[in-house]
């Protein structure tokens, strides 16, 4: 394409990453901080008390709340069984059905704020929050960021050097030397996230081999590799056996500890009760199960063994979702994911620097990438951080509540854009991002002041320094020129 | 349109669509003559469909000219798509 093999690798790197790398950033940015995803949904329902319950109590505690309110559902869900005091019960059937979270410890029901928690920003970073389309424009800026991977060490002629060349404070020299350094550094990590993230959805994005050996029929194949026993309803009434005795059961089975309980036509003789392992232990994200007769309790079936395909796959999404290992791993993850944003983000301005040098009076693509970035590139921390301080501020009986601060999020997000289309100058970048730092101290303040920050302190402390890095990144970095 | 602008549209589509429905192929015939069971073929070869693509996606702007391009992903492509024919859907 052009004339070196190298060249032609340059300009593909550039041109695919400025098409997608606003897509790349908000994927990015979302990625990192959805890692800490149980901890925010957590964060954004105070109530919820903190101290942890054995899953034997929550389940028995559960047990007798669904008995009482749903003896005949067709369904029954427990769980998944997390790090603090509550439980999350479901019931469902073709007329009646409903979810309640219980204090595991005395069943009594806990009115907590309605939120979505983590979900829009995870719902942001594997479909745009935008469905379908959304999910193959992540899919294929998954493939954009592998190649920009690829050219990227291509057109990198000195790579172990660029590990070791950082000179600030020299304009275009010093972003172009820290998009090498952090892309340098967590190099693997960048190839195993963008790959383990199009192993999620795996048959949907690519059907050829489904098609050939299934007919398209993506039920069958996942048949053949993952069943849990199920049994009709028989319409025969029968007492359901305790579930106590069969969590601890399976529980010695898989050699693990449950993540959910759920059971099949309850009340009847045909009741199922299945518990799926926790996978947090290791790095196959393959959800082992026991399944039980629930009127006797005998064992009607379990897995713990997969295809070895399936479970390599299993390993890849594992990697994705980072739940394997603990709490450090998260960090690292975090990290990392901090990285990742900052590649796309230096890529981005570099673009626009590099645009800038050239004699041209009126660059309509300068007027537009220099807007865009700034509306994506510092306008979504605006958004995340509205979306935090909304939760905190929003009065817990309004009608939609969940809907109003998801709406925050992204009525913030459009203001910027407008911010960043009407009134962008020199300052801009400064005051956006020392906004989004300013709402990032909103749900602290409002801790501080209702006296609840001690529950919330990890969160709360990881909200500070980021307000913290934000601001301190406005201050020194904040005089980006904007196109006129 | 230039010719310049003209190639690179071409090499975007032949990157975009010519390497999915490449990989996509490849990957169907790879899962076809795969041993073992049709479970493990299908996985196996979802997975090797992805870096089939990404490779399809470097050679559609490394090739000389788009022609060449195109003959290098359309070629194998076509190969791919009548042996699967061939073999028929099983």
């Amino acid at each position: 394409m052009k004339q070196t093999f190298r060249l032609s690798m340059t300009w593909l790197h550039r041109s695919s990453g400025l098409l997608f790398g606003w897509f790349l950033y908000v994927i990015a940015l979302t990625g990192t901080i959805v890692v800490f995803s149980d901890e925010i949904s957590v964060w954004m329902q105070p109530e919820i008390p903190a101290s942890p319950t054995s899953t034997a109590q929550a389940v028995m505690t559960a047990e007798r709340y669904l008995h009482g309110i749903a003896p005949r559902a067709e369904s029954w869900s427990i769980g998944p069984f997390g790090q603090h005091g509550a439980i999350a019960v479901g019931w469902f059937g073709e007329d009646e059905g409903g979810s309640a979270l219980l204090d595991a410890r005395t069943g009594a029901g806990i009115t907590a704020r309605d939120t979505h928690g983590a979900e829009p920003l995870v719902d942001l970073h594997f479909r745009l929050h935008s469905g379908t389309l959304g999910m193959w424009v992540v899919a294929g800026s998954g493939m954009i960021m592998l190649a920009g991977l690829v050219t990227g060490v291509i057109l990198h002629r000195r790579i172990f050097r660029d590990f070791f060349t950082f000179r600030p404070g020299k304009g275009q020299r010093s972003w172009l030397d820290a998009h090498n350094l952090a892309g340098v550094a967590t190099l693997p990590f960048q190839i195993v996230i963008a790959f383990t993230g199009l192993m999620i959805f795996p048959v949907l994005l690519m059907p050829g081999p489904l098609l050939m050996r299934y007919d398209g029929d993506r039920d069958a194949y996942i048949t053949d590799y993952y069943a849990p026993a199920a049994r009709p309803e028989t319409g025969q009434p029968a007492t359901l056996t305790p579930l106590r005795p069969l969590l601890e059961k399976a529980e010695h089975l898989l050699d693990g500890k449950a993540a959910q309980v759920a059971v099949a036509h309850p009340g009847d003789a045909g009741a199922v009760v299945t518990v799926w392992r926790a996978a947090d232990d290791r790095l196959s994200m393959m959800a082992d199960w026991t399944a039980f007769d629930g009127t006797t309790g005998t064992i009607l079936g379990s897995q713990t063994r997969y295809p070895a395909g399936t479970e390599a796959s299993g390993a890849l999404v594992g990697l994705h979702f980072a739940k394997f290992g603990g709490l450090w791993t998260r960090w690292l993850y975090f990290i990392s994911g901090i990285a990742s944003t900052a590649i796309v983000a230096t890529g981005l301005l570099l673009w626009a620097i590099k645009r800038r040098s050239r004699p041209v009076t009126h660059d309509r693509g300068l007027w537009l990438v220099d807007r865009l970035n700034l509306a994506v590139i510092a306008g979504l921390p605006v958004g995340i951080a509205a979306y935090f301080a909304a939760n905190r501020l929003l009065p817990p009986g309004l009608a939609e509540r969940a809907e109003c601060e998801t709406r925050t999020l992204f009525l913030v997000w459009a203001g910027c854009l407008g911010w960043a289309v009407w009134r962008a100058d020199r300052s801009a970048w400064k005051r956006m991002l020392l906004l989004a730092a300013g709402l990032l101290c909103v749900p602290i303040v409002v801790d501080l002041a209702s006296g609840r920050v001690g529950s919330q302190m990890a969160i709360s402390a990881v909200l500070a320094v980021s307000a913290a890095g934000v601001a301190a990144a406005a201050v020194r970095y904040g005089r980006v020129d904007v196109a006129s | 349109m230039t010719s310049e602008r003209l190639s690179v549209a071409s090499r975007v589509l032949a990157a975009g669509l010519g390497g999915y429905f490449l990989a996509n192929a490849a990957a169907a015939l790879g899962s076809a003559v795969l041993p073992g069971t049709r479970v493990e073929a299908v996985t196996w070869m979802t997975t090797a469909a992805f870096l089939a693509h990404l490779i399809a996606i470097l050679w559609a702007f490394a090739a000389r000219s788009a022609l060449r391009a195109w003959i290098g992903i359309g070629g194998p492509a076509l190969a791919c798509m009548v042996a699967v024919l061939v073999i028929g859907r099983a």
